[in-house]
């Protein structure tokens, strides 16, 4: 029971990633390999205001909030100067960097041996510390995320996102400033992953810098094209996909020296077909340009 | 000074090495327009090859031409039924750079599903060392260096007696235009593949003897190629392989002031500023603001 739990806990963890991804890359039409950064920075400002500083979590997550929005500024500066493979490249180089500084900043994120020890959440005195409260919690995150979005996506706002996004010349045209709505955008998928990182640190009480290095931001970024990028049930089912596959592999009986090796290959050979044949992904509306 | 001169000869050894896959990689990159970060698979693929084939025949020369071998095929077969079909469908940079991402991963993971996840190690017979004061030249840097200078001096020859670079630079710069004038830019397209990864691979089975091989390097090399590439932004493998001299000196240079992890960030970080800042390369042909 336990095992399924946690099997839950990594969905909703990887829905809300797959969701601030797809915001980036869906909605705007951004090519990111740095959404680990983002899921990085929300575990490591949450760890570290929690073990170091004394944070309650609920103290702590605005702070990681904050500190996710003002690295999205820089991302948004970069958008407004580069587009496309560029873009891409820049990102992939941010990337590197966070990990570098993770990896070497050992007296602030303890380095290779990362920060154990992270207290739970508590709501009310009551603390969130069983796999059960945990699904719940994170299903608490999903929902809020979800609700935003059934609001969002009616907005002025998110139609002039998708614009910037299909056609930024028409948005200029418009007297309109589409830097502003790629800012809007990537701070937006940046608070998302950022919560997602700071359930992720409270959930496992324990993070490293190998959970957000390029690997993972390759991985997210999989997800969401697999599932399909510009809408909300896209990259919900390249999560179920992700985290289901093993299951799929126990269900065979595959050994569990290779399961990963074998779940890494199904997700690559998914990833190619699905950019040879069918380019929007499984549910997707928006075709990477 | 004894220092600094180590320093320099065991950054130029490096950099002969890196520059081997970045010059594959810029060819590749300038004539496809894939950013074909698969090439970290392909240069694990050419070392693991040659350590398997080594590991069955103990022959070298067998198993240097099974690696080459194995490169060859397995990046013909992506180019005809991955990047040459999005090319036709003209797919723009992006997705081939997703499909080379997932090119990659696939790659990895087959060879740690057959070969493991562990380092690899030649049985070298190439050992000892020529000692000046402190400073030490080993026989396999002086074997990586003379192989790697081999290399890169073929490709130039080849380049030059096949007329290819002017083919290559006519494909890199219009590839319409390219086919109008009578061009076969689909044979440019896979020679070039071809000729990349057997160069990768060279460099991956050097590299191999001196300190073995996991499965991370691929990565790691081609991303510090791929800084090369942004760096230089055009077709000359002179420039090619200054770049990569200069970004190991660098790196060498950190490592011995500051932690080792951090050369990545740093190298990155460079990175990151020229495209940012000189889009076009440092050294290189203007762009056209609408191809940035």
């Amino acid at each position: 029971m336990n095992y399924l739990l946690y099997i839950l806990v990594m969905l909703e963890i990887y829905t809300l990633l797959a969701l601030s991804a797809n915001q980036k890359v869906g909605m705007s039409g951004l090519l990111s390999f740095a959404q680990a950064v983002f899921y990085g920075m929300g575990a490591y400002v949450t760890a570290i205001f929690i073990t170091k500083f004394g944070f309650s979590y609920w103290l702590a997550l605005p702070v990681a909030i904050l500190t996710c929005v003002l690295v999205a500024l820089l991302f948004s500066f970069i958008a407004g100067k580069v587009r496309e493979l560029y873009f891409s490249l820049a990102t992939l180089a941010l990337q590197v960097i966070f990990f570098s500084i993770v990896f070497n900043w050992t007296s602030i994120t303890g380095g290779a041996d990362g920060i154990r020890k992270i207290s739970h959440p508590a709501i009310f005195g009551f603390e969130i510390n069983t796999p059960s409260s945990f699904a719940v919690f994170g299903g608490f995150w999903v929902l809020v995320v979800l609700l935003f979005y059934g609001w969002f996506l009616k907005t002025p706002i998110s139609r002039m996102i998708k614009a910037t996004r299909d056609d930024q010349i028409a948005v200029l045209s418009l007297g309109k400033n589409p830097n502003y709505y790629k800012r809007i955008s990537i701070i937006l998928s940046a608070i998302i992953a950022g919560i997602a990182g700071s359930l992720y640190a409270t959930y496992s009480a324990y993070i490293d810098p190998t959970s957000f290095n390029l690997d993972e931001s390759i991985l997210i970024l999989s997800i969401v094209l697999i599932g399909g990028a510009g809408r909300i049930i896209g990259p919900i089912t390249g999560a179920l996909i992700y985290i289901l596959l093993p299951k799929l592999l126990e269900f065979i009986q595959m050994p569990d020296n290779i399961a990963a090796n074998i779940r890494m290959i199904i997700f690559g050979v998914l990833l190619v077909l699905i950019v040879r044949f069918k380019p929007k992904g499984i549910f997707g509306k928006y075709l990477i340009q | 000074m004894e220092t600094a001169i180590q320093i320099l000869f065991n950054s130029f050894v490096s950099g002969l090495l890196l520059s081997l896959v970045a010059i594959g990689f810029t060819y590749i990159f300038r004539v496809t327009k894939v950013f074909h970060l698969a090439h970290g698979g392909i240069y694990i693929a050419g070392a693991f090859s040659c350590w398997w084939m080594l590991a069955k025949t103990n022959n070298w020369f067998a198993s240097i031409a099974f690696a080459i071998a194995v490169v060859s095929i397995l990046i013909y077969l992506i180019e005809k039924t991955i990047y040459l079909p999005l090319n036709k469908k003209q797919s723009n940079q992006s997705i081939s750079f997703i499909a080379s991402t997932g090119l990659y991963v696939i790659t990895i993971n087959v060879l740690a599903l057959f070969l493991g996840n562990d380092k690899k190690v030649f049985n070298s017979s190439i050992s000892g060392s020529y000692d000046y004061g402190s400073i030490i030249f080993t026989k396999v840097q002086l074997f990586q260096s003379m192989i790697a200078m081999l290399s890169i001096a073929s490709f130039s020859i080849y380049l030059k007696i096949t007329k290819s670079n002017l083919t290559l630079q006519a494909v890199s710069d219009n590839e319409t235009m390219s086919k109008v004038f009578g061009i076969n830019t689909e044979k440019a397209r896979v020679n070039v593949f071809i000729v990349g990864s057997i160069l990768a691979s060279i460099s991956a089975i050097l590299k191999m003897l001196e300190f073995g091989m996991d499965l991370q390097h691929g990565m790691s090399i081609t991303l510090t190629a791929s800084v090369v590439i942004v760096l230089v932004s055009r077709l000359d493998i002179g420039l090619c392989v200054l770049f990569s001299i200069l970004l190991t000196i660098l790196q060498s240079t950190i490592e011995l002031y500051l932690n080792p992890q951090w050369k990545e960030g740093i190298t990155f970080l460079i990175l990151l500023l020229v495209i940012l800042f000189r889009t076009e390369g440092i050294i290189s042909y203007n762009l056209r603001k609408d191809r940035l």
